[in-house]
């Protein structure tokens, strides 16, 4: 066997040392290019992408080179009869045309890679070299296994490298269009398994390659093609079925540690919660029994979204999550009977839309109606929410480009969001305003609506429209309803200054809406621009004002029973104040917190209403303020310092605070004293 | 030594290489004592089969006319002499028989016929010694 | 014959090729030591038959030991006791003589450089020529001296003299007879001249349209077959024989050809007034004569004729 490979040596290494000088060609210009013409910086994730993807076509180069002409240099030549009349079995000659390849492959290959290892770090700084390195490994197996197993069928070289990127090319898009579907069989969230999928299916190719030059009448090209289409065919067949079960053997005895590395969100008052955890949860089998939906094994490295029932402390549902690239957003109602997650594909398409029933453990909807391409498309970060009772699921706000028909000079912009009901049933697009571009400044206008809120019977929505108007907007259909209009009554403001309104707050039974509203003074000095604020509070039977002073609204926390308004307002610098407003008053009063509690700007402080109409602060330290006003720190140094250990991720309807820390939840009842664990 | 054979004749191949070692021998060329080539080399001076050559000296070994000396070689045996005359008349014998079968097949009649051949052979002269 | 003491023994061989029938139920026998000449015209099956002893290509139906062993089961064992040469084969035209004769080596047990050597240096190629710069003799030379090499027991010639000049074809004639001087080697040589085929051959087959109709020894073939001409002037014509082929009446003269001559066969045909003449036909009178009628016959070959 040895004298075979020697053989190939000699006869191929010319081409061999060709591939490399191109691919070295390669190297040099695309080092340059992306000198020259990606100005901007590139972050880390995409330098070590554009070296990796150099890397691939430079060693995709070298293999095909080595590896193309292996069976065709025979065939061409006609010395298949010479070869095959060798005191050898077909099988040790066709191993030693795959030896000879692929030692021809590695050397070559080393060879590019040590000079790129050298120039590319020194061209490109901060690049890791190396990171994609196991990668191209796998998709450089398997573009060898694809390029013998053309090679064996084919008879010529340029036929064979065609066939083989093609075929490579199709595995690629079939993968990565079986991530975009979020196909769950497939269960790969990262560009790891689908290289480990890739080199996967090398073996199957090889046996392919093997098998028709075993069995084939090789001085014929009859039977070829059926023997190698029916060996790759029960070769694929075999790899899936021995990955599949693998995985699920794997999925199976993996006890990896359940970590949630992001909470994800919980509404206010939240009957579920989600959490993103990294490793599999805690194995199904114990809930079969109860009808829970039995998803397909994901990967065992695979992220996901687990939705944990509050009150039981059991997973309503487990989502695989694709972190690739985009963001995924995901919100769960309210009430806790439906999630609904918008998942982008990491080349930038519009994604997918699904909303999932928890109680049933299906998916009722999935799709991407038109009219959220738009939106979506822009890649702002367009948010879900949920209408206070999970009726219907907003998609939005977002601000796209209508297309103008006769294109005059400024673009028309339009300001919409999206409603359907979880279903995906009664969807439509709610336009909230409709301006055109600054001619001066080619920028749309700082317009449109800058806030809104539900309806509390979730029938309608509140938006704070420019200039300050509040409108009510059905959702049935029907006009748009006047709630309020400036002026702020009582307030009156000298000639030249207008107030500007934002922050909209509804009650939680609706029956009073808060906006601040603030207003640039006449300069008393050169410099010194005094700014009047207030926080309107409109209910059906009148309007009250509350003036702030300098300080400008940051949260409003309406109480349960909306007797009281907790206001988190900034001031100068880096204070927060705490003030509370009780029904009747017209005076917000300061809350004093306990010296100790940092309540500043930079401090992340959350604020969450308790039951009794006080207020959790949640800080470097836990702080509770009674119903009466009063804060003070518990003295359950449990409680108290419950934020150094966990973080907080709601409150749950019963009042309690739902904390998590290491894929596990606990609820800290404050009012009681306890915290319990719920999960898992 | 030899002269090459005619591989399209009616003859076999070996039969016309025994008829020329017969011949030598008859005539003298071939004295007893001399060494005649290995069978692989008469193979391949000739170009001819090795079994062919092998057949013919040992054809011959067995009517006595070569021996064959353990790792020496073949040779013309002694007894060549003594068959020399035999042979001689042999040869004849064989032609003077198809002449016959012409003879009667054309129908020519005997006093003609030896007419026919004591004229030719006066014309070849010839040897005036009958031994 | 018994198998044992063949070299080759093929049993029904057939191979198809689509719909084309290479190979019709070849049942052949090639003894050891023997030179055996497998002629035939173009696209008889001489190489089809040829490859399928060396499984270079599977048969369709049928079986072939070579030197004991089977062709498809133990195609490696035939390959390594086997030589093979085949007409303008292309070869590994980069290589140069030596770099040809050292990659056969490392692929073979046994290996004789003298041998190999031996057959270079007496016809004057240079070790160190490319292939690609040989002469067409020569490379026929060289591929038969890298042939013999390993020292087979059996030689496969496929049209090994084709095409080459009078000379060069003596030299690979006279390399062949030189390597058969081993005990018990066998040489089977398939092409159409005929002429060296007479010289070196003991044995023949007559392949046409892939049927094997007639194996023999080659005195036998010669002894069997023969020209018969009856003169008859003025007498009646005779009757031909059953069996005798290419028949030409004249009005004074009949000929025919009979493949089962003996002495007795044509005294019942002598007569008054008729004059009975044997001729003896070459080698390739035979073939022609024997062969024209299968090749324009429609159909597959008739039945072989056997010893």
């Amino acid at each position: 066997m040895r004298p075979l490979i020697v053989k190939e040596w000699r006869q191929s290494h010319l081409l061999v040392w060709l591939g490399f000088l191109l691919s070295a060609m390669i190297a040099v210009l695309y080092l340059l290019w992306l000198r020259r013409y990606v100005k901007t910086p590139l972050d880390q994730e995409s330098l070590d992408g554009a070296c990796g993807f150099l890397l691939l076509i430079v060693t995709g180069i070298v293999i095909l080179a080595a590896t193309a002409g292996l069976f065709p240099s025979e065939a061409g030549r006609g010395t298949l009869p010479l070869l095959l009349s060798l005191p050898l079995s077909r099988s040790r000659i066709w191993l030693a045309k795959v030896l000879a390849g692929l030692s021809l492959a590695l050397a070559a290959s080393l060879l590019t890679l040590v000079p790129d290892a050298v120039v590319i770090p020194r061209a490109l700084r901060e690049i890791r070299f190396l990171l994609y390195l196991p990668d191209i490994t796998m998709w450089g197996l398997l573009l060898f296994s694809v390029t013998l197993f053309w090679a064996t069928l084919l008879r010529r070289e340029i036929s064979v490298i065609l066939a083989s990127v093609a075929l490579c090319g199709a595995v690629l898009v079939t993968e990565v269009a079986g991530l975009a579907s979020g196909s769950v069989l497939l269960g790969y969230d990262e560009l790891l398994d689908v290289s480990l999928w890739a080199a996967a299916l090398s073996p199957a190719f090889l046996f392919a390659s093997w098998f028709t030059f075993t069995r084939g009448e090789l001085l014929q090209a009859r039977r070829k093609w059926w023997l190698a289409v029916g060996a790759l065919a029960v070769g694929i067949a075999i790899v899936a079925l021995a990955l599949t079960g693998a995985s699920r053997w794997a999925y199976r005895y993996q006890r990896s540690e359940v970590k949630v590395l992001d909470s994800a969100s919980a509404p206010d008052n939240a009957k579920a919660a989600i959490l993103t955890t990294l490793g599999s949860p805690a194995p199904f089998g114990r809930t079969s029994e109860n009808g829970w939906t039995r998803l397909p094994p994901a990967h065992y490295r695979a992220w996901h979204r687990v939705v944990v029932d509050l009150d039981s402390g059991r997973e309503a549902l487990v989502l695989p999550y694709s972190h690739l690239g985009s963001s995924e957003i995901v919100a769960i109602s309210p009430d806790g009977r439906c999630l609904a997650r918008r998942s982008q594909t990491w080349w930038g398409g519009a994604g997918a839309l699904e909303v999932w029933d928890l109680e049933k453990h299906r998916r009722i909807y999935r799709g991407l109606p038109e009219a959220m391409r738009r939106g979506l498309y822009l890649d702002q970060g367009v948010s879900l929410g949920w209408s206070p009772h999970g009726e219907w699921l907003m998609i939005g706000p977002y601000t796209y480009r209508v297309p103008d028909a006769g294109a005059p000079a400024a673009a028309l912009y339009r300001q919409a969001l999206c409603i359907m009901r979880p279903d995906g049933s009664a969807l439509q697009e709610m336009v909230l305003d409709e301006f055109r571009e600054d001619e001066l400044a080619g920028l749309p206008r700082l317009r449109g609506v800058s806030g809104y809120g539900w309806a509390a019977d979730g029938s309608a929505l509140y938006t704070l429209e420019w200039g300050g108007r509040i409108l009510r907007r059905p959702f049935a259909g029907g006009p748009a309803g006047k709630v309020w209009e400036p002026p702020v009554p009582g307030l009156a403001l000298p000639a030249g200054s207008e107030w500007r309104f934002h922050r909209l707050s509804v009650s939680p039974t609706g029956r009073w809406l808060a906006v601040s509203a603030s207003a640039a003074l006449p300069p008393v000095e050169p410099g010194l621009a005094p700014v009047l604020r207030a926080s309107v509070l409109i209910a059906s039977d009148g309007v009250r004002v509350i003036r702030l002073g300098e300080q400008y609204v940051r949260q409003y926390l309406w109480s349960q029973d909306e007797r009281v308004l907790y206001i988190i307002a900034a001031g100068e610098e880096k204070s927060l104040s705490l003030l509370r407003l009780q029904e009747g008053k017209r005076e917000a009063a300061p809350i004093t917190l306990p010296p100790g509690f940092p309540f500043g700007r930079g401090d992340s402080v959350r604020a969450f209403p308790l039951k009794d109409g006080g207020l959790l602060l949640w800080g470097k330290q836990a702080c509770v303020v009674d119903a009466r006003g009063r804060a003070a720190l518990p003295s359950d140094s449990r409680l108290r310092d419950l934020p150094t250990q966990s973080g907080i991720v709601t409150m749950d309807s019963r009042g309690r605070a739902i904390v998590h820390r290491d894929g596990q939840l606990d609820a800290a009842d404050f009012a009681a004293g306890t915290i319990t664990r719920i999960y898992p | 030594m030899f002269n090459s054979i005619n591989p399209k004749s009616a003859v076999p191949i070996y039969r016309q290489i025994m008829d020329q070692i017969r011949r030598g021998v008859a005539a003298g060329t071939l004295a007893p004592g001399d060494q005649l080539p290995s069978v692989r080399e008469l193979a391949a001076q000739l170009l001819i089969n090795p079994n062919t050559a092998a057949r013919v000296y040992r054809d011959l070994e067995r009517d006595g006319l070569l021996e064959t000396r353990r790792g020496q070689g073949t040779y013309i045996s002694a007894d060549a002499s003594a068959m020399a005359e035999s042979e001689r008349k042999r040869i004849i014998a064989e032609r003077l028989e198809e002449v016959a079968r012409e003879v009667r097949a054309f129908a020519l009649s005997e006093e003609e016929a030896l007419r026919l051949f004591r004229d030719i052979l006066n014309r070849r002269g010839g040897r005036k010694d009958q031994r | 014959m018994s198998e044992n003491g063949c070299a080759i023994v093929t049993e029904s061989l057939t191979k198809r090729f689509g719909r084309k029938l290479a190979l019709d139920q070849v049942s052949a026998r090639v003894p050891r030591g023997s030179i055996y000449g497998l002629m035939g015209p173009n696209g008889a099956g001489k190489t089809t038959f040829v490859r399928c002893l060396l499984n270079l290509v599977n048969p369709t139906r049928g079986s072939a030991r070579v030197l004991g062993h089977d062709v498809v089961r133990d195609s490696v064992a035939v390959r390594q006791r086997v030589g093979h040469v085949a007409a303008l084969q292309p070869l590994w035209e980069w290589m140069t003589v030596r770099q040809f004769a050292e990659f056969m080596a490392g692929c073979y047990p046994r290996w004789s450089q003298e041998a190999v050597s031996g057959i270079l240096t007496r016809v004057g190629i240079d070790q160190g020529d490319r292939l690609q710069d040989l002469s067409r003799g020569q490379r026929a030379l060289a591929a038969l001296a890298v042939a013999i090499g390993h020292e087979p027991d059996l030689l496969l010639l496929d049209e090994a003299l084709t095409g080459l000049d009078p000379i060069s074809r003596r030299e690979v004639l006279r390399s062949v007879i030189d390597v058969m001087h081993a005990e018990g080697r066998t040489v089977l040589i398939t092409g159409q001249d005929i002429a060296a085929m007479e010289r070196i051959c003991d044995y023949v087959g007559f392949l046409i349209k892939g049927r094997l109709f007639w194996e023999s020894p080659l005195d036998d073939l010669k002894a069997r077959v023969k020209r018969i001409r009856i003169e008859h002037p003025g007498a009646a014509p005779p009757e031909v024989p059953a069996g005798a082929t290419k028949v030409e009446r004249g009005a004074r003269e009949t000929q025919f050809t009979v493949t089962d001559y003996s002495p007795g066969l044509a005294e019942p045909l002598a007569g008054p007034g008729r004059r009975v003449e044997v001729v003896d036909l070459s080698l390739e009178d035979i073939f022609v004569d024997l062969a024209q009628p299968q090749l324009t016959a429609a159909g597959p070959a008739a039945a072989p004729a056997q010893v």
